[in-house]
């Protein structure tokens, strides 16, 4: 095999997006089966990253099997560009390809994220890749591996069901606030990430491929664009999102997702948009305060 | 022996070359029945199959991934030249197989179900199916179901075997189970996963 | 008004000087080179390099000298290295019959063939601080034997085999190539080629605590030090364009092997079973751990059930790299306020309709 040629902007001392050839071949072929069979999980040879395990390693794997020169990658956390770990691995990207990046949504190609979605639909020419720490949605129910691979083998998913049934019972709704199991394509219980359930309904039928990567547990999964993505509910207890009573402080929308944040030693707060780039646009576009 | 063996080319550059192809076929199970360009990135190789089947092969494949070709190619110098750029082995065995190239009008297309279909615990241990037909155009037309699939869209390949649309649709029942097929005709492919549903579309 | 939203990058970069800065200490001690580490932390380096899953002591020594002396850190950097190396093959089996031998112990024989030797150990020596090397210290030479060891020592659980007394461990049909956990994951039930190599990984500590746990009663099986040995061993690899094996190196191993009593079933006779430890370097207390936790995971084959901790694989084996526990536990670190916030709207909602619920009920009474 003829050597890697060297590509204007990369690091020189590591490969083009740190993983060896074949260590991408292995996560490219995880990610076909991926989505050809949306919402299931597909085990993978994980590598060791230079960011610890929880750092975000799974979608990191996913990034360097994807990325390529035309790309324009986005990173975010929590919402924000500029949160500590999305700042670090965007610059990790930057160091080993050499390519571009962006803090902009629309500009992106390949967006990471960790635990949101942004707010600004995304388009079909984009891939979101999600950070995942726990990929299976049943872990927290049946902790043992061999158990939850026969759950989704056999579609028993009755114990999701009574578990959710359980909170509705105690505290009249479904006490999960975040990772809230999603059913993909009508066939396989699926987290969602711990994106706020805020985020689920984007989920549905997005005209972006949505990929899925958890390092630590060495399993990546997909969902395909327009796909079926059904947050699980009961017929007396439809699915609903948060929903705040104020307008974001610094651009007035009405329709993101809040954070609250607290400004002074009393414990005031104000909302604003978790949404980084979605609420600077909207403030340079002469909305908000 | 036989005649000497010709390298040929394989990917110029391996590293973007491969990413490029493999952003094709994403795109292309992805969204099933939208036809994607396959990058002519100048592999050459023994004619036994299209360059645009060997470059797909000698990006994804490598010593980790069997290869099921008919009899004929794995005798044929085809076999050593994947050996040579990807180092993927030749399997005969189509249970063995991670991918497999059906070529022409004359491929077994019963084929489908011989080759591995994962078992319901893992699903994803099937093989990937490369089936070459002459046009994505002038066939009847098919229409797509399924994930990836904006409500509906049809293709219309042509010069496949007359039993394929019937293996097709067998092959999505078996969901999860099954083969994923990727359709290419000259320089373009479309993607049949395994979770797509086809029809044959009422005129 | 403070609204923390920009600013992460210049912070991020700060912290990269900050931590070179403490790992450097006071400027007027002399800098710590990596080739003292390497030849006077050697236990370190061998805990590094298991944990690691790498066999270099210069890359372990840079590792530890990087991370300030912290194993946990300074295995993470030999793993996330271990990615970017290409693989040319793997090794044969190493053959540790023929080890040259510095140190093997069995606690189950008095003597035997090729002897009891003791080598270097802090086994016998009284954890008295010995105040001389603060100062640097010139030790007297170590008095050598007359006689050299064999050059090939029978390992105690083979002898003890020939009898039928022992378990034999015996190959899967077919004597397959192990799984590579570096390359494929780990599935479950794992067989013992996964199992070995993930405790060969794991943490130390957290193997120690579990190997305990059986010893005090959390798993009931009381394991005899079969043997222990410890030395180097010859590395041999057949490339492919060459067709035949080379020496390609040594390298130190620790090899454990703990024998157990296992008291029969219906169709078995009562025999000894063995758990195996393996490490890089000088790790005895890393192999007698695995080895232990190896033969109470075994537990699942011999119909001992699951009931301890130390018995219950996924339990272990998923939990037991240090690596992976890290990174989890050490990412709460990072923002959780979008989670949060969801949180902190349920808890206010459930909350504020309990206080009508109770608000609506007094004023029925009341009415």
């Amino acid at each position: 095999m003829t050597e890697a040629q060297t590509i204007s902007g990369a690091d020189p001392h590591y490969n083009y997006g740190y993983l060896d050839e074949q260590t991408k071949r292995m996560v490219r072929r995880a990610l076909l089966k991926a989505v050809a069979i949306p919402g299931y999980q597909v085990p993978f040879g994980s590598r060791e990253m230079p960011l610890a395990r929880g750092w975000g390693t799974g979608g990191i794997q996913i990034t360097a099997a994807l990325i390529g020169p035309s790309d324009c990658l986005k990173v975010i956390d929590q919402g924000a560009d500029d949160t500590t770990n999305a700042v670090s691995i965007r610059n990790f990207f930057a160091r080993v390809t050499g390519g571009r990046t962006t803090q902009k949504t629309a500009e992106a190609t390949i967006i990471q994220t960790r635990h949101r979605i942004p707010e600004k639909p995304l388009r079909a020419d984009q891939i979101l890749v999600y950070q995942v720490p726990q990929p299976e949605p049943l872990r927290k129910l049946e902790p043992s591996e061999v158990e939850t691979r026969n759950m989704h083998a056999w579609e028993e998913y009755g114990l999701m069901q009574v578990r959710l049934y359980e909170d509705i019972a105690r505290f009249g709704h479904v006490a999960t606030t975040y990772a809230y199991p999603v059913m993909v394509n009508e066939r396989y219980i699926a987290s969602p990430t711990p994106i706020p359930k805020f985020d689920n309904p984007k989920m549905d039928m997005m005209p972006a491929l949505q990929l899925f990567g958890a390092g630590r547990e060495k399993r990546v999964y997909a969902i395909p664009p327009f796909t079926r993505v059904r947050s699980l509910d009961f017929e007396d207890h439809p699915f609903t999102v948060q929903s705040w009573d104020k307008p974001c402080e610094l651009c007035g929308s009405r329709l993101s997702y809040l954070d609250e944040v607290i400004v002074d030693d009393h414990g005031a707060r104000i909302f604003v948009c978790s949404d980084t780039d979605y609420c600077e646009e909207r403030r340079q576009d002469g909305e908000g305060a | 022996m036989n005649a000497p063996f010709l390298p040929g080319r394989g990917l110029q550059d391996p590293v973007l070359g491969s990413q490029s192809i493999f952003r094709a076929m994403l795109e292309a199970l992805s969204r099933p029945g939208i036809p994607v360009q396959v990058p002519a990135l100048g592999v050459e190789g023994p004619d036994a199959l299209p360059p645009e089947v060997l470059t797909l092969l000698v990006s994804i494949c490598d010593h980790d991934t069997p290869v099921w070709l008919e009899q004929a190619m794995r005798a044929s110098p085809l076999a050593r030249w994947l050996a040579f750029h990807c180092s993927a082995p030749t399997t005969a065995d189509p249970l063995q197989a991670s991918f497999a190239v059906l070529h022409g009008p004359s491929a077994p297309s019963a084929m489908l179900d011989q080759f591995a279909l994962g078992d319901v615990c893992y699903p994803e241990r099937s093989t990937t199916v490369i089936f070459t037909c002459d046009d994505l155009t002038s066939g009847a037309p098919i229409a797509l179901t399924g994930p990836g699939v904006d409500s509906r869209v049809a293709i219309r390949p042509s010069g496949l075997p007359g039993d394929f649309l019937a293996l097709a649709q067998a092959n999505h029942e078996m969901f999860p189970r099954g083969v994923d097929i990727l359709l290419v005709a000259g320089a373009e492919m479309v993607g049949l996963p395994r979770s797509t549903k086809l029809e044959l579309e009422a005129h | 008004m403070y609204v923390a939203v920009k600013g992460g990058e210049a912070a991020i970069g700060a912290t990269h000087g900050l931590i070179a800065q403490e790992r450097r200490g006071d400027a007027a001690t002399p800098e710590l080179q990596t080739r003292q580490i390497r030849e006077q932390m050697k236990l370190a380096i061998a805990r590094v390099m298991n944990e690691g899953s790498l066999y270099d002591e210069d890359l372990a020594a840079l590792a530890l000298k990087q991370s300030q002396g912290d194993s946990v850190e300074a295995a993470f950097l030999m793993r996330a290295y271990r990615t970017t190396l290409p693989r040319f093959g793997s090794s044969l089996p190493v053959d540790t019959a023929a080890m040259a031998i510095r140190r093997r112990i069995s606690a189950t024989f008095k003597d035997l063939p090729g002897g009891q030797v003791l080598g270097p150990t802090y086994d016998y020596t009284h954890r008295l601080f010995d105040f001389a090397l603060e100062e640097g210290s010139a030790h007297a030479p170590p008095q050598m034997a007359q006689e050299p060891l064999a050059a090939t020592m029978p390992r105690v659980p083979d002898i003890l085999g020939d009898e039928g007394l022992l378990e034999t461990e015996v190959a899967p049909a077919g004597d397959p190539a192990p799984v590579d956990i570096t390359r494929d994951p780990a599935e479950f039930p794992a067989d013992r080629d996964v199992r070995l190599q993930m405790l060969s990984r794991g943490d130390e500590g957290f193997l120690l605590g579990l190997a305990y746990s059986v010893q005090r009663g959390f798993g009931g099986n009381h394991p005899f030090a079969g043997e222990i040995r410890m030395g180097e061993v010859s590395v041999l690899y057949t490339p492919e364009e060459l067709g035949f094996e080379i020496d390609i190196g040594d390298i130190t191993l620790t090899e454990c092997q703990m024998i157990n009593q296992f008291t029969g079933s219906q169709e078995a006779p009562p025999q000894f079973t063995r758990g195996y430890g393996f490490a890089f370097g000088h790790s005895e207390r890393k192999a007698m751990s695995m080895a232990i936790v190896d033969r109470a995971l075994k537990g699942r084959d011999l119909g001992e059930g699951a009931n301890f901790p130390a018995q219950q694989e996924e339990f272990v084996l998923y939990h037991c790299d240090m690596i992976e526990a890290s990174g989890f536990v050490e990412h709460l670190k990072l923002p959780h306020y979008v989670d949060f916030q969801g949180e902190l709207e349920l808890v206010r909602k459930i909350r504020q309709e309990q206080a009508e619920r109770k608000q609506r009920a007094a004023a029925e009474q009341a009415s």
